[in-house]
């Protein structure tokens, strides 16, 4: 019995039995399109928020040691533990602007210049502040698209070369820039200046409240920052307790862990659908082959092997589980995208879009093969084992 | 033409059939022997429950005999593997049903090609098969793609001796073909089944019918599982044959010097 055969005889079958197929395959359907929807929800919800910060990021490290680190002990970090492509530093503060109508406070960080190529921003406006600006203490800002909006009504709003009154003496800071960001990034509401501009004019403190440093590609995150650490304490002269260091790995690959944790908790409650899926469709194949007994006789008789029975009988119960698996995936794609849609809606402010992957179509026909197989095995070896004679003689 | 009472293509010696059943052996069989010849017409008949059925299966290779030796077309079928029966009846046997068992919702033309799926026969070819069988069988084309439910009895019938003959096999086994049809109906399937005589095929028949077995060359009468009388029909009368432990030919030879005198 050829395959162009055992299809024939399928279509046949299924299309005969229309209503009673739906009906079974309906638990397959539930059970794959709410893996699907859940898988793909959890994969966009992971790309939301590790795709904000691109590849480079799983590279950093945040480093407080204990005290406020000045350029230099950068400087003497860098040659210290020469696996950092960069190193950055960073102060925080806050400050009022003031508008005719409005009051607002916004978060300041005065930054080392390397540090928007180490996170890797980039601006959307203008140009970033130089070493000259560093020196000469320069009241020069770099802004997020949030005060954008707040400040000039438009996220977009070019306000380059415009001046904003700032900080306890409202001073004038000239914007000469805007950095891309959209509302769920922190530099969406954050003013950036010079970090000597932030100490001397504003804070009057010195040093830097935060390090951040990004290991060159091909090293291992984890070695590089124990080094950092024991060269940090030799350096202040400290116990390694002291100093705190942070990498992002750390947090990507904490949030990864969780994240499959949820993915395998969702897909066991998946599949126990599954499995009442499967069992719908042996109880329907069993069903079928005692309605179809004389069938059965009947094509033996005609010359069939068992091997073609069991065949026949398998090639009917995988067929309905991948059409289970076809309408689960099309409705769990629909599902995960009205749900990411529905919550683009609700936060108009995210950035959010399930993630389907090629591979849950892949693992979704291995699912509903394997269940074809599992599930329709029984009934179809059942048939084949019927005694020719006694079928025949079945009413 | 090669003298084909030397050409036997059923050879069956003390074949026995018991069924186990919870109730007890039943011996269904009990020690049958016969020869058939290609290109007979055989009729066998008998009380009910006298062992006809059984003896179709185990000669249609659909059974196996529980002892006893079944030669067909030269070979002893206890060597063969099951998947080996399926074949030799997928080939060599065709069935004919009382109950027709035709499959309801396919086609006149689905229903006779259904034998060749289990063939090596190409897909190609299948429909010109099933159109020469149907057209051997007398049906008209107007019904070929008419549903196997939606024509007569008589109709039926003769789909279903279609669909035995679709494989070309050697030997047709009719349970009863004519037991659901109208004695004119049963009349037009008994021709059939001699114009396939007539083209070299060996069939056998049971029936329950005089008038049936009055088509076939030979009626073998069947009781408590044992060949209890013979009757070989010429064209004067049926005659009895009463020592069928002696070979056909010898028989024949005396009956006819025996009707002639
Ligand atoms: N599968 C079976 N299991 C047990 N006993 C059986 C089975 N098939 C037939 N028999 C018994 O074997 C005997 C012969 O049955 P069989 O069907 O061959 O008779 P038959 O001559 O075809 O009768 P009928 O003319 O009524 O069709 C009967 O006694 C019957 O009860
Ligand atoms: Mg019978």
């Amino acid at each position: 019995m050829g395959i162009r055969d055992l299809l024939h005889e399928t279509f046949v079958s299924i299309s005969a039995n229309k209503g009673r197929s739906i009906l079974t395959i309906l638990g397959i359907v539930i059970g794959i399109s709410s893996v699907i929807a859940l898988t793909s929800l959890v994969a966009g919800f992971r790309n939301m928020l590790l795709g904000e910060m691109g590849f480079s990021q799983a590279r950093m490290v945040m480093i407080w040691a204990g005290t406020s680190m000045t350029d230099s002990d950068l400087d003497a970090l860098q040659q210290g533990v020469p696996e950092y492509e960069m190193i950055a530093g960073g102060s925080y503060y806050w400050a009022n602007v003031t508008t005719p109508t409005e009051q607002y406070s916004y978060s300041i960080l005065g930054i080392s210049q390397s540090y928007f190529d180490l996170m890797g921003l980039e601006l959307q406006h203008g140009s970033m502040f130089d070493e000259e600006d560093s020196r000469r203490l320069n009241r020069v800002i770099i802004i997020g698209r949030g005060i954008c909006f707040d400040l000039f009504g438009n996220e977009d709003f070019n306000p380059v070369g415009q001046a904003i009154r700032l900080g306890d003496n409202q001073d004038q800071y000239t914007i000469v820039g805007v950095v891309n960001g959209d509302a769920i990034s922190s530099q969406y509401t954050t003013i950036y200046m010079p970090a000597q501009t932030l100490q001397k004019r504003m804070t009057g403190w010195y040093g830097y409240d935060q390090v951040w440093g990004l290991v060159y590609e091909g090293y291992d995150v984890y070695e590089v920052s124990d080094s950092t650490k024991s060269f940090l304490a030799y350096y202040f002269n400290t116990e390694e307790d002291y100093i705190y260091i942070w990498t992002m790995k750390e947090m990507i690959d904490q949030l990864n862990v969780m994240l499959a944790g949820f993915t395998v908790v969702l897909t066991a409650i998946a599949s126990i659908s599954l499995f009442v899926g499967g069992i719908g469709i042996m109880n329907m194949m069993l069903t079928s082959v005692s309605e179809r007994t004389r069938e059965i006789g009947l094509r033996r008789s005609l010359g069939a092997r068992t091997s073609d029975i069991t065949l026949q009988f398998l090639t009917e119960s995988i067929t309905l589980c991948l059409a289970g698996g076809f309408f689960g995936l099309v409705f769990g794609f629909l599902g995960a995208s009205l749900i990411s849609r529905i919550i683009s809606m609700v936060m108009t402010d995210i950035k959010f879009s399930a993630a389907i992957g090629l591979s849950s179509v892949v693992i979704a026909v291995v699912v509903c093969v394997t269940i074809g197989v599992a599930f329709g095995y029984y009934p179809a070896r059942r048939a084949a084992k019927l005694d020719p004679v006694e079928s025949l003689r079945y009413q | 033409m090669s003298d084909s009472t030397t050409d036997p293509i059923i050879q069956v010696t003390n074949l026995h059939r018991i069924y186990e059943t919870r109730a007890g052996t039943v011996p269904a069989l009990r020690g049958v022997d016969c020869t058939i010849n290609r290109s007979e017409f055989v009729a066998i008949m008998g009380p009910s429950g006298s062992g006809k059925s059984t003896l179709m299966n185990v000669l249609g290779c659909l059974d196996r005999p529980t002892i006893g030796k079944y030669i067909f077309a030269g070979t002893d079928i206890s060597t063969l593997s099951d998947n080996q029966l399926a074949d030799l009846r997928a080939t060599s046997i065709g069935f004919v049903f009382q109950s027709f068992n035709l499959l309801p919702r396919a086609t006149v033309l689905r229903n006779v090609m259904l034998p060749l799926v289990y063939t090596s026969c190409p897909h190609k070819e299948r429909e010109q098969r099933a159109r020469t069988a149907l057209r051997a069988v007398g049906l008209e084309e107007r019904f070929y793609e008419h549903k196997s439910n939606e024509i007569s009895g008589g109709q039926m019938q003769r789909v279903a001796i279609a669909r035995a003959l679709v494989n070309n096999p050697e030997l047709i086994l009719a349970d009863e073909p004519t037991g659901n049809l109208d004695t004119a109906t049963g009349e037009m399937v008994l021709q059939t089944l001699k114009v396939l005589r007539d083209q070299k095929r060996t069939i056998i028949v049971i029936t329950h019918d005089e008038e049936v077995a009055s088509h076939a060359d030979r009626v073998l009468y069947i009781r408590d599982g044992l060949f209890a009388d013979e009757w070989i029909n010429t064209p004067s009368g049926a005659l009895r044959q009463t020592d069928s432990e002696r070979s056909i030919t010898q028989n024949r030879a005396a009956l006819i010097t025996e009707g002639g005198s």
